[in-house]
């Protein structure tokens, strides 16, 4: 019975394979958020383009209201047809720190795949690289997604609304930060094999 | 990083191995431990040894725990 587990393949081992989607994965998504986020905003600063930027108030449909239907604010695209030089190096600012954040967590992700692939995931270097990953969640993203509220809503200074009453929501970006503790959770379990490790060094 | 605790543990494997005229590879081949591993703790760089390995070490060299392993005396 034993001798049988252990000969069975294991379906959920990260494998080499794996490390080299991810890998393949992670570049992609780097390379989309860099021609999403910093690239296109540069074009459209260069070619003198508008912007288009989500805007969200309040709304009154009297007929739904009277037949007792509920709806919240919506949300409309703005175009901001004559960005200032400002509004453009806001945008772009907002996305070059979004763009460097998902660099540096991707390096951090790539490292700790190569170190766990090589077979030393319990060194002290994936501790430290654990922990910055969770900082990068729980203060990077809370802090980019508040720079990028304050570029979008630089955007809004110009632009024509229509006479709506913009609504004013802050929300902050509870998942990376929920994920940000996990990875902090790890990395003290994470501790706890390089300690580990360190008493077998030596073991004969 | 816990504090390296330092050991006065001297294993006296070579001599023993000279005694059998044995070498560090048969005796790792009779024990199944690898040379590399005998080889740490010949060298006294073991920090710990299992209770199986020095079992099958004084099984093959006939000998007692005494015998592969000392306490260096305290220099005063």
């Amino acid at each position: 019975m034993g001798q049988q587990r252990s000969q069975s393949k294991d379906r959920l081992a990260f494998t080499r394979a794996d490390r080299i989607g991810l890998g393949t994965l992670l570049i992609l998504v780097n390379s989309v958020a860099i021609a999403a986020w910093v690239i296109g905003p540069v074009l459209a600063w260069v070619r003198r383009e508008p912007i288009w930027t989500p805007f969200i108030s309040e709304v009154k449909v009297p007929a739904l209201d009277s037949a007792g239907v509920s709806y919240s604010a919506a949300t409309y695209d703005v175009r901001v047809a004559q960005p200032t030089a400002g509004q453009h190096l806001a945008l772009v600012g907002s996305g070059v720190l979004w763009v460097a954040l998902l660099l540096v967590g991707s390096v951090i992700v790539a490292r700790l795949m190569s170190s766990i692939g090589a077979g030393n995931a319990f060194e002290r270097a994936n501790v430290t690289r654990l922990r910055w990953l969770a900082g990068l969640l729980l203060v990077g993203t809370p802090v980019a997604h508040v720079v990028d509220l304050f570029a979008r809503g630089a955007l809004m200074g110009g632009a024509d609304l229509g006479g709506l009453p913009p609504t004013a929501s802050i929300s902050l970006p509870w998942l990376p930060i929920v994920a940000g503790l996990i990875v902090a959770l790890i990395a003290q379990a994470f501790v706890a094999g390089a300690a580990l490790r360190d008493d077998v060094e030596g073991l004969v | 990083m816990p504090v390296e605790e330092p050991h006065r543990i001297v294993c006296r494997l070579d001599e023993l191995l000279e005694a059998r005229g044995m070498t560090l590879a048969a005796l790792a081949d009779e024990v199944g431990v690898t040379v590399v591993n005998l080889s740490v703790l010949k060298n006294n760089r073991a920090k710990a040894v299992r209770f199986s390995t020095l079992t099958a070490i004084c099984d093959v060299l006939e000998c007692t725990v005494g015998d592969l392993l000392e306490v260096r005396p305290l220099r005063t």
